[in-house]
């Protein structure tokens, strides 16, 4: 009672306490940056839709070691921008018989290029498949300035991959399963709970069943995508999602098909939809 | 400690294959698993019903019974049962000495994602015990579990070429794991 109502003698040192206590929290908050949206690194973020496999959604990012979250957040350690600028001169090289650049064409990335990662991989009329962006940009390479595709995980198709995508940085996945895409997110999806290998896991048995709990050293992620191409410290490199498929399929101790194939991107999408929402965060860095 | 020398030589140098093998050929991830000549063939054996399990194998697979003490190194071995990255089973635990790193490597950082082990002799008799190390899917096979058979030829799908045919674990192997298995006693 007598707090809320102060006297008139107590009130101006209590408005004095008060004014130092605002000043220093107006400063506090000056300090740091507004309270963030949930970005799946400290708060999960909330599926899509209710049948969604996953109740909440955590990028890779939230089960990374704190040098490794360190080591990606700050863009002078970050060992993928190296990629990105690379990525950044080859954007306006002209190259192939048509000497041409992808700026010649899609002029400034941060604006043609907005987005447009993150709605990646997408149903293509022409071939009458899914394409990724390592294939959208071979397309152009190939189609457009007359020059040869650059190999699946060429530092090259690397860096164009990280420059691409990350002009979507901090937005979320946002692709398209619906439509023509539908039937190879069901093929996507298939290979996603197919066992496979001497050990006879599916993706699933580890990223769906188990994600968040400890496999000896490691805490198992839900094996999302929206960090690639990512650099690996157990690459000593950037790679690839496929290249990430890749070791999966060897952990297992299956076949696993090549980097480009149309499995792979046919489980990119599902997976892409698995962590619909979750912001880009190419170039990420993992264990 | 010449030993651990040479073997973090080893190490290293498989490391660097591993990456150089990676850069190569872009589709090639870590060691070949099974052209080591670790991965065996896989011995015959006789199933029948369990106690409790629809299937158990009560003779051993190479016709003599296990030494428990080699079954502890195949179960925290990576590259053999790796049984601990999802079972807990505290007798292994014990073996960490607190503050040394390399036993805490070994024999440390147990799973939690399958049921712990202790006790599992109470639970199950030494013939299902076995089943569910060469083929956890025979012994359970409602539970749709995710743990591998150990000890089976085929049935997979799309087994790396140096594995196909190959066992994970070879049957002395198998039988030394169900040899401390079997002490994992509570009651």
């Amino acid at each position: 009672m007598s707090r809320k109502q102060p006297s008139q003698t107590n009130a101006a040192p209590g408005r004095a306490r008060w004014l130092v206590a605002a000043s220093a929290l107006i400063a506090v908050a000056l300090a740091l940056p507004a309270v963030a949206e949930p970005d799946g690194r400290t708060e999960p973020i909330k599926p899509p839709s209710e049948d969604h496999p996953y109740p909440e959604l955590w990028s890779g990012w939230h089960y990374a070691a704190p040098e490794t979250q360190a080591m990606q957040d700050e863009e002078f350690e970050n060992p993928a921008m190296a990629w990105n600028d690379i990525g950044k001169d080859l954007w306006s090289k002209p190259d192939g018989e048509a000497k041409k650049s992808c700026q010649d064409c899609h002029g400034d990335a941060a604006k043609s290029m907005k987005g447009v990662g993150a709605t990646y991989p997408v149903y293509f009329e022409p071939e009458k498949k899914l394409i990724n962006v390592e294939n959208r940009i071979n397309l152009c390479r190939t189609k457009f300035m007359k020059a040869k595709p650059w190999a699946y995980e060429s530092q090259e198709l690397l860096a164009m991959t990280i420059y691409v995508k990350h002009q979507s940085f901090g937005l979320p996945v946002n692709v398209k399963i619906d439509g023509p895409a539908k039937e190879f997110f069901e093929r996507g999806k298939a290979f996603y709970f197919e066992r496979r290998g001497q050990l006879d896991f599916a993706c699933a048995n580890c990223h769906t069943k188990y994600w968040g709990q400890k496999i000896r050293m490691d805490t198992m992620s839900q094996g999302q995508s929206n960090g690639f191409p990512t650099y690996r410290s157990e690459w000593q490199s950037v790679g690839s999602l496929h290249r990430r498929f890749t070791a999966c399929n060897v952990m297992v101790r299956a076949t696993p098909y090549p980097l480009g194939s149309d499995e792979y991107v046919n489980l990119e999408l599902y997976l892409a939809w698995r962590g619909q929402g979750l912001p880009v965060e190419t170039p990420s860095v993992r264990f | 400690m010449g030993c651990c020398l040479v073997l973090a030589v080893v190490t290293v140098t498989a490391a660097s294959a591993l990456v150089l093998s990676a850069d190569r050929a872009g589709a090639q991830e870590g060691a070949p698993p099974c052209s080591s000549g670790e991965t065996p063939r896989v011995a015959r054996y006789k199933v029948e019903k369990g106690e409790i399990l629809p299937a158990s194998i009560k003779e051993p697979l190479n016709g003599k019974r296990g030494n428990p003490e080699k079954g502890v190194e195949w179960m925290a071995d990576r590259r053999q049962g790796n049984c601990i990255s999802c079972h807990t089973v505290s007798r292994i635990l014990e073996r960490v000495k607190e503050g040394d790193h390399e036993s805490e490597m070994k024999y440390g950082s147990h799973g939690t994602i399958a049921p712990p082990l202790d006790g599992v002799a109470d639970r199950y008799s030494e013939a299902e015990l076995r089943m569910i190390v060469v083929d956890a899917k025979q012994a359970f096979p409602d539970l749709d579990t995710s743990m591998p058979a150990y000890h089976r030829k085929d049935g997979f799908n799309r087994v790396l070429g140096d594995c196909k045919g190959l066992a994970i674990l070879s049957a002395s192997r198998v039988e030394d794991i169900v040899a401390f298995l079997k002490t994992l006693k509570e009651e």
